[in-house]
């Protein structure tokens, strides 16, 4: 287990090292620069803002550099927000989108794994249909509709909550139903689908001919067991997340990491595209580790070799 | 996956493992049609009994007719403005009502279905090609070279797909091409690993092992033994990538980065909806009442194909 751990980690070095080359080649191969803006900037200014960020150098030099200042810690300085370093935009930033996606990632399984067993429970019954309308409809309506129709209904119709901004929890709630909504759906559907398959199990049906009390059955046996599938696509969801938290922000006006990286590839701001792009990658890469671990820790019948 | 007896002018051995491409069009329902039990056959009438996905079938067709000579039903322009008739709902004259322009929503959303639509196909028919190629490659070739091309994708498995795809776009300029390749770049790492699984696993198949004995060769044994009997999985996830395709574009559009006017797709529609939610939010329910229907009855199709072409793996993600 240990060594498996530790050569996942090992693995994920080039992992990122040649993400980190990808993002910097596509970079390179965008048209215009940080400094061609609307007003035409005099050749030798150009040239002494180039020099200044080091775009002058040959590309290799350049991602040398980067990759060499990155690993102790400095990703550079913006090139269109003064004076601000990345890691400092990061840093403001960050907290923002994690508080966002890990409240609708909260309020998914909160919703969509309670709704998924119900129904898996109570197959064939009215709830168990409802529970499909649901996880089928919350999947199909993209975020983008979401997120209008709750600001036209519970903000600019009933009033209850802002139409935008992160400044308290009143804030919140909008931006998380948006985001929760498709992830929860999501969360009830392939719950129910590994229930059922679950309850067909012969272990489940063992279980009840030793006279187990149904209860016990569903909680030690079928619960268990039918949670790993729903675990596994956890990490693959994150992708999910991350469109969608892109949305949202940029929906609500909320100073995300999304919003944040749209406004700097419209303005070619290098430095911070990358210092995104880097931080999304090794969010991406840690997220599908911690869920290859649990698992292994849930599933004892996955060996690591 | 299946092996049924098939009745064969030539006595090949190869010919029995599996169904054969010809027998997809004899049990289409035409005319040659024999009266026994194939694959396909069944999962035609299998497909036929859900409901669910008869119905998302009947809108898809629909909305494809729709799409498709939706401009020429009405007299009017998909461009043309005319502030006079700007932000009407829905009414006998303008059907689906008109924007801020004064353009015939009617006409624009069909033209919208049409860019929406032909991106997502077109994207997904790019997924598939690259997917089946290299997911085939890597599978039946195996040894180093599959476990090359899977690291590859291992890796880019690490880019995030919205800001990658983003990066692409700005690079690729705007337009429909530029959105599908975009697309298409982003979305191929799903159906190779699809591909490959499948193609490793029926690659142990003792027909397979019959057909090398019998010195067939490898394209042969790619083409003839392999490949038809991963159509299924690649039906069902050209129906699941479809509409993950429309989202793609409608996301990318609705952040601006899409088709530019006066052209539109349900996406860029939904972005102008947006810009007047306060004031016309019908602008942005229309695009978004399209979008949905149809990302909701491919799912119908792709689960109801899913389930007809294997009845085992039914309500299993």
């Amino acid at each position: 287990m240990f060594k498996f751990v530790l050569r996942r980690i090992l693995w994920s070095i080039p992992v990122l090292l040649l993400v980190i080359f990808l993002t910097f080649l596509l970079m390179k191969a965008i048209p215009g620069g940080p400094f061609t803006g609307e007003k035409s900037v005099p050749a030798e200014i150009l040239a002494n803002m180039n020099a200044k960020y080091g775009l002058d150098k040959p590309w290799y030099e350049q991602y040398f550099r980067y990759v060499w200042h990155a690993l102790q810690g400095d990703l550079g300085v913006s090139m269109t927000q003064k004076g601000r370093t990345v890691l400092d935009i990061i840093g403001t930033q960050f907290p923002v989108s994690i508080h966002l996606g890990g409240m609708a990632f909260g309020l998914a399984v909160l919703i969509g794994v309670p709704a998924g067993i119900v129904a898996a429970l109570k197959h064939n019954t009215w709830i168990d249909y409802g529970a499909i309308f649901y996880a089928t409809i919350g999947w199909a309506i993209p975020v983008f509709i979401v997120g209008p129709v709750l600001i036209l209904v519970f903000a600019l119709k009933l009033k209850w909550f802002p139409t935008s901004r992160w400044e308290g929890p009143e804030y919140w709630v909008l931006p998380t139903v948006t985001l929760g909504t498709a992830l929860s759906a999501y969360f009830a559907r392939l719950t129910r689908g590994s229930m059922l398959e679950t309850l067909q199990q012969d272990f489940v049906r063992t279980a009840q001919a030793k006279g187990l009390p149904y209860r016990t059955v569903v909680l030690r046996h079928v619960l268990r067991n039918s949670l790993i599938p729903v675990v596994t696509q956890a990490g693959p969801l994150l992708g999910f997340v991350i469109t969608g938290s892109f949305l949202t922000e940029f929906i609500f006006s909320i100073p995300g990491l999304g919003r944040s990286y749209i406004f700097s590839v419209s303005n070619r701001d290098y430095s911070v595209v990358m210092g995104l792009a880097v931080l999304l990658s090794s969010v991406i890469i840690l997220a599908n580790l911690v869920v290859d671990i649990i698992y292994g820790i849930l599933d004892p019948r996955i060996r690591y070799e | 996956m299946s092996s049924h007896p098939q009745p064969d002018p030539q006595p090949r051995i190869e010919a029995e493992t599996h169904p054969r491409p010809a027998e997809l069009d004899r049990d289409a329902g035409g005319p040659l049609s024999i009266k026994q039990t194939t694959l396909w056959g069944d999962v035609v009438r299998r497909f036929a009994r859900n409901r669910a996905a008869m119905l998302g079938l009947t809108v898809l067709v629909l909305m494809l007719i729709y799409s498709t000579i939706g401009p020429w039903i009405r007299p009017f322009s998909y461009s043309a403005q005319d502030f006079s008739i700007a932000h009407q709902l829905p009414n006998s004259v303008h059907w689906f009502g008109t924007d801020l322009f004064g353009r015939d929503l009617f006409v624009r959303v069909a033209m919208g279905g049409r860019v929406s639509l032909l991106v997502a196909f077109a994207a997904t028919g790019v997924v598939l090609v690259i997917g089946v190629l290299y997911g085939s490659i890597a599978g039946f070739i195996g040894g180093i070279v599959d476990d090359t091309m899977m690291r590859f994708v291992d890796i880019l498995y690490g880019l995030p797909y919205l800001p990658f795809a983003i990066v692409l776009l700005v690079i690729l300029g705007s337009g429909v091409v530029p959105m599908l390749l975009a697309l298409a770049i982003v979305s191929w790492l799903t159906p190779s690993r699809l591909v490959r699984g499948q193609i490793l696993s029926l690659k142990q198949n003792e027909y397979v092992e019959a057909a090398r004995a019998l010195g067939a060769p490898r394209r042969r044994i790619v083409f003839r033994h392999l490949l038809p009997n991963t159509l299924g999985i690649i039906v069902v996830a050209m129906f699941l990538e479809v509409p993950a395709m429309i989202l793609g574009e409608a996301t990318l559009s609705f952040l601006g980065l899409g088709i530019s006017a006066p052209d539109a797709s349900w996406g860029t529609l939904a972005e102008e909806g947006w810009k007047a939610l306060r004031s016309h939010p019908w602008l942005i329910i229309l695009p978004g009442i399209f979008i949905a229907v149809t990302v909701l009855c491919f799912n119908f199709v792709g689960d109801g194909f899913r389930d007809a072409i294997d009845p085992r793996t039914k309500e299993t993600e």
